[in-house]
């Protein structure tokens, strides 16, 4: 008999649940947009501000689920699971289209290229540049730079067999060419050592001394709390990652009904944020002013009612 | 494939080396130090009842939050990902002694006793080898569990399997993350045939079923 | 930290342990029952076991993609394990006296099976779900890396803006999860011991 009762138990748990479990996966609804969040503040910020201005200026309703890593954020945007992504034109074409910046014809921009192929293969574009260029840039802290008198990445050349250098993990991939290794070949840099770490613990290693030299997102606002300074890329390594909204191209058919003007909505963020901008507004969110952290979401509101565009 | 391996092969190779040393180390180091506290715990089992438990929730803790913690403190070295390591390592093996070791009938205590070994004599000819079955399953759990654990080296810039398993994911390189995870797999298979191994050949003949 | 994420963190846990029941219990009972399939069974979980806990995830997000879904399986492969095993040596370890007892007074294998070795096993089968859940609240916390959310992308993100306060917060109330489930579960697992030691006295 016992058995019998709970054995009901279990099945009726399993009942109540199940919808619970179900509902996460269906995102079909044709006045819900939806967007996996990012793992990062700048990602985040930008998220919030989509919600708000799609909220207030549409019928739609923004879902921001949870955040997952871009690649993954990605694919659900190619299968349609989720309708946007905040984004980069170099990391769509590196990271999700495994191309490289050789690959772009002469006389294209990177930004045209990428649109072309990523329409081509997988029904997805970007919307237009935000104004952020959230490059990988080589970084120091400020007594590296003084010690070694380093202005751009190629004085760190004559130096490099002194430094340990660390970055996080796909940064050492060996497919593209925004990489370590090419990196080092490109600028002729010995360093002592060349070591991957997880990017949630590079600043720490930064400020303990463990790591000397580091390559950083030029927008983030930890650069400012670990006093890092940016060296110049005086030979054009690195290709521009200009931030962009990723949409699969179905969405505006999609809500159509609800949201005849979805694509001028979205489109107003087109060129309104600087990096100096960024970089305040995830240093806020990341580190805090005065030890008081702010949310992405309050980052958003506030930025967005600056500019005018939120009432 | 053979592009592949072209540009990992010789990074896999090192991945395995060190994740196999990270490993090695941890465990033999949490070998001794579990024997030699399970032993001293079975002395005393009233302290044993506070310790365990309160290890038991120490072993709780991510290990990610473990490792990025001793981080800060300890830094970027090898030192950092052998003591995280040889922590977690410990406590199955020290639990499984402790159990061993009370579990032994006092009766053939008594009996050691009665033939006039010391206290050492007693531990080391008797208590200990009719536990061994027990110490062994714990070690083989340990071992088996650093294998796994290895992977956080990654996170602090030491290398390991770890490696190629995150670049794999933030890469969206699955291939990469094969090439992380089946080494580690088989590693961990193979050192706990080599844990079985050893086991048959210290366990004394007659606990042999 | 929201409520949400420990909601999260919990179901991930649920989803995945209840899975491990479905389908662990009746591999250790099939592995009792036929010798053959048995060494198969045991060595497969036990593989399954050795993988990274990152690895694993990274591969079924291979197949599944990023998703809950994704980090469910991760742990349920991760926890069968404990449930298989201990299945398998509870009914192993029914008294023989016992076994030969209820063939005696005719009772049929499927019969002997549910009636009298199951529930004989049950307090070692429970112990092999507590281990599980423990298990799972721990590891749970990679989903962070393949879109599990869950309390691991709070102890993610404080490890990386170095926010210690926020990560002993988490960290706490994942160990206090793991804890009382422990607790509470080896209650109840003394509660049946005693039970059926008491009943196999009358």
């Amino acid at each position: 008999m016992k058995k019998l009762k709970l054995f009901t138990v279990l099945l009726a748990m399993l009942i109540l649940v199940t919808p619970v479990l179900t509902a996460c996966g269906s995102g079909d609804n044709d006045d819900t947009l939806v967007i996996y969040d990012g793992q990062f503040s700048e990602m985040r910020i930008i998220h919030q501000m989509v919600k708000l201005l799609v909220e207030q200026d549409t019928d739609l309703t923004v879902e921001i689920r949870d955040e997952m890593a871009p690649p993954a954020s990605y694919d659900q945007v190619v299968a349609g699971e989720a309708d946007l992504t905040n984004s980069y034109d170099g990391t769509l074409l590196t990271t999700f289209l495994h191309l490289d910046p050789v690959d772009v014809p002469e006389g294209m921009t990177l930004y045209d290229f990428v649109n072309e192929q990523a329409l081509e293969q997988d029904n997805t574009r970007l919307l237009g540049k935000l104004g952020t260029n959230n490059t990988y840039a080589v970084a120091a802290p400020q007594h590296i730079i003084d010690q070694y008198q380093l202005e751009t990445i190629s004085d760190l050349a004559e130096v490099a067999d002194e430094l340990v250098f660390a970055a996080e993990h796909d940064f050492f991939t060996e497919e593209g060419s925004a990489k370590y290794n090419p990196m080092v070949e490109f600028y002729d840099l010995d360093f002592k050592e060349g070591r991957q770490i997880d990017i949630s613990l590079k600043y720490s290693a930064i400020n303990s001394g463990e790591v000397d030299v580091t390559v950083v997102y030029a927008t983030d606002g930890l650069n400012k709390e670990a006093e890092l300074v940016i060296l110049e890329d005086d030979r054009n390594f690195f290709p521009e990652y200009n931030g962009a909204l990723l949409v699969n191209d179905d969405i505006f058919e999609k809500f159509e009904e609800k949201a005849p003007n979805l694509e001028e909505v979205l489109e107003q963020l087109t060129g309104q944020i600087s990096d100096e901008e960024m970089v305040d507004m995830t240093y806020a969110t990341d580190v805090g002013i005065d030890g008081e952290t702010s949310t992405p979401e309050a980052e958003a509101r506030k930025f967005l009612e600056a500019k005018g565009l939120l009432k | 494939m053979s592009r592949f391996f072209s540009l990992y092969g010789e990074k896999i190779l090192i991945s395995i080396a060190q994740h196999f040393l990270y490993v090695v180390s941890a465990v033999a180091m949490a070998f001794v130090i579990a024997i030699v506290l399970g032993v001293l715990l079975s002395r005393k089992p009233s302290w044993a009842n506070v310790l365990l438990p309160i290890l038991s929730i120490f072993q709780t803790i991510p290990g990610i939050v473990f490792i990025g913690v001793l981080f800060i403190y300890n830094g970027m070295a090898t030192s950092t990902v052998v003591i995280a390591l040889t922590i977690y390592a410990i406590f199955p093996i020290l639990k499984n002694t402790y159990v061993g070791l009370v579990d032994v009938d006092p009766a053939l205590i008594e009996a050691a006793k009665g033939c006039g070994m010391t206290n050492f004599q007693t531990i080391q000819k008797v208590e200990l080898p009719l536990a061994m079955p027990v110490i062994f399953s714990g070690l083989k759990m340990s071992t088996v569990y650093t294998v796994s654990w290895a992977t956080l080296a990654a996170m602090i810039g030491m290398g390991s399997l770890g490696e190629l398993i995150y670049s794999g994911i933030y890469s969206n390189n699955n291939t990469l993350i094969l090439a992380g995870a089946i080494p580690a797999a088989i590693m961990a298979i193979f050192l706990s045939w080599i844990v079985d191994k050893i086991k048959d050949a210290v366990l004394p003949r007659s606990l042999k079923e | 930290m929201t409520i949400d994420m420990i909601t999260t963190h919990l179901l991930l846990v649920f989803f995945s342990v209840l899975l491990t029941i479905i389908f662990g219990v009746p591999l250790g009972v099939v592995a009792y029952i036929f010798p053959k399939a048995r060494k198969i069974i045991l060595k497969v979980v036990e593989v399954l076991q050795t993988v990274p806990a990152l690895a694993l995830l990274g591969v079924i997000m291979v197949f599944l993609g990023p998703d809950r879904a994704t980090v469910i399986i991760g742990l349920f492969a991760y926890s069968l394990l404990p449930v298989v095993l201990n299945t398998y040596t509870g009914l192993v370890e029914v008294d023989p006296a016992v076994k030969e007892a209820a063939k005696g007074i005719g009772m049929t294998k499927i019969n002997r099976l549910f009636l009298v070795e199951l529930p004989l096993a049950l307090p070692l089968i429970f112990s092999g779900v507590r281990l599980a859940i423990v298990t799972s609240v721990g590891v749970a916390v990679f989903g962070a890396f393949v879109g599990g959310g869950g309390l691991g992308s709070v102890i993610y993100e404080s490890i990386r803006v170095s926010n210690m306060k926020l990560l002993l917060q988490s960290t706490a109330v994942l160990i206090v999860m793991a804890v009382g489930f422990d607790f509470v579960m080896s209650k109840i697992e003394k509660q049946m011991n005693k039970k059926l030691t008491g009943n196999s006295v009358d």
